[in-house]
């Protein structure tokens, strides 16, 4: 038992070390505007399921703090049940996970090229006109 | 597995784990295991390659190889795939039967929590692939995630089933799977029917020939493997940060006397504290036989006793999968591809039956303890 607890207070401290950021905001293309989005029907996106509005989720790669947010507010997963969800998602042949991103600049460029899609982002992010913010964490 | 910016038209992956199990027994074996350490019998790579042509279509095709004696290696998915919309799917080719939770991913440990899922559920069931189409339906409705699956196709493979290689079948075999997701709690029911299932015994087939001959028609027939069988599945899942719950509950019933109507289920428990997680899981099984149809009369003739003997002689051989088993395991996920897995299975099989063993020696109390660790990646 001593061992688990040392695991988890360092686990702990390494979360709150690298958690600059607290909350995210869901941004896409602001040919968007207007777009109404709810808690659960991005969590049904970023699962893989299907959204009225045709969106297509992107997300950012493991380790980025705004992912370690994304999964705990909004998804309610582990990292670990997010990837075996994936994998068996992956290997049955039903669907597959968002693309993944190094970098808010490359996730951005990408919006900016396919304004149907949408993602999540550090909620300190300076936004540039073309995009918006349609969901915040608070 | 995904490069952010490259085109994602044609993608290769993959998954693959090296199981290692030790049984502290020596007069049975459990999935292959017996009191010598071996890593020869789960461990597996499989390779998944996928071409799109468009949104709509694409191909996918997924070749395993595995080291263990029960099972083939060679193509376990080979299909078209065509998205009209994103509601509707449909996929033709061979493929993977979807009944159970895990049953169409049951390769890629890194899905699931075990290193070996709860035998009593999926061990039960013959059909695991088939060739033929499946058609889905989704929909997002009331913040419920709804998923509805119906399958057609027929299932060949030849099956261990008396210690030799038989050719068994299912023409046609078809099902329907419905999963449920709103917030963190999955539900999925399944059903699945074959109108005619069948296997070639020839020892068998030549032994129901003679009573056919000696005018037992009825004994005859029960000895035939031609018939029905239909399965029923139910089970619930519950992700959390900080746990998880799962269980599944299934029954296989058949008319052929010599496939046991089948009632199983398991229940799990765990606790994430990541990257770690900790689990236990509750299994078990109960298998019945229908009546058995001795028409033959003792004490006529010599020849009439010995054919009822036969005749009884193979039905008390019919083996019986009766197991509770208490799972305990722990899963390290080292980095976001790759997890470690270690694994205590409790084994408590029913006295006097076969309960998942291979027994070689018949004193042996059912009772034996399953050690195993893993290694599970997927790229």
């Amino acid at each position: 038992m001593r061992m688990c607890s040392a695991f988890l207070g360092l686990f702990f401290l390494a979360v709150s070390a690298n958690a600059n950021t607290v909350n995210i905001v869901i941004v896409t293309h602001q040919n968007n505007a207007g777009v109404e989005i709810t808690r659960n029907e991005i969590k049904n996106l970023f699962m893989g399921g299907v959204n009225a509005q045709g969106l297509e989720a992107l997300a950012l790669k493991p380790g980025a703090d705004a992912r370690l947010i994304f999964n705990t507010t909004i998804l309610g997963l582990t990292e670990s049940r997010v990837q075996s969800y994936w994998a068996q998602m992956r290997f049955s042949g039903r669907n597959k996970p968002p693309r993944e991103f190094e970098s808010v600049e490359t996730m951005l460029a990408y919006i900016l090229n396919n304004p149907n899609s949408i993602g999540y982002l550090p909620a300190e992010i300076e936004l540039p006109e073309d995009f918006l913010i349609i969901f915040a964490t608070r | 597995m995904i490069a952010a910016d490259d085109s994602r038209d044609f993608e290769v992956s993959g998954f693959a784990r090296v199981v290692a199990g030790y049984l502290n027994e020596s007069t049975a074996s459990y999935q292959g295991y017996d009191d010598s350490l071996s890593v020869s019998e789960q461990s597996l790579l499989g390779l998944q390659a996928e071409y799109a042509f468009n949104d709509q279509l694409s191909v996918a095709a997924q070749l395993l190889a595995h080291s263990g004696d029960n099972r083939n290696s060679g193509v376990e998915w080979l299909y078209v795939r065509y998205e009209p919309t994103p509601n509707w799917r449909f996929k033709a080719g061979k493929l993977r039967t979807p009944l159970f939770k895990y049953s169409d991913s049951l390769d890629v440990g890194f899905a699931y929590p075990w290193i070996t899922p709860p035998q009593q559920i999926y061990s039960a069931y013959f059909f695991t692939n088939y060739d033929g189409i499946t058609a889905t339906y989704r929909q997002f409705y009331a913040d419920t995630s709804v998923d509805i699956e119906a399958f057609w196709g027929k299932y060949e493979e030849t099956s261990n089933f008396t210690g030799d290689e038989i050719p068994v079948g299912a023409d046609p075999l078809c099902g329907l799977v419905l999963r449920l997701q709103r917030n963190n709690l999955e539900l999925h029911a399944g059903y699945i029917e074959s109108e005619d299932f069948t296997a070639d015994i020839p020892e068998l087939e030549q032994f129901a020939q003679t009573l056919d001959f000696a005018g037992f028609a009825q004994s005859a027939e029960s000895l035939r493997f031609d018939g029905k069988a239909d399965g029923f599945v139910v089970g619930l899942n519950y992700n959390s940060l900080d746990y998880f719950v799962a269980a599944e509950w299934s029954k296989i019933e058949s008319d052929v006397l010599l496939v046991p109507s089948n009632e199983s289920f398991y229940a799990t428990v765990g606790y994430n504290f990541y990257p770690f997680q900790v689990h236990a899981t509750y299994a078990s099984s109960e298998v019945e036989y229908q009546q058995a149809s001795n028409q033959i009369p003792l004490g006529l003739s010599p020849e009439l006793d010995q054919l009822s003997f036969a005749y009884d002689g193979i039905i008390a051989a019919l083996p019986e999968d009766e197991l509770d088993s208490i799972t305990v395991g722990i899963r390290y996920d080292i980095i976001t591809n790759v997890a470690l897995k270690g694994e205590v299975s409790w084994l408590d099989g029913a006295q006097a039956e076969r309960a998942f063993f291979i027994i070689s020696d018949n004193t042996f109390d059912r009772q034996a303890t399953l050690y195993q660790v893993a290694v599970e990646w997927v790229f």
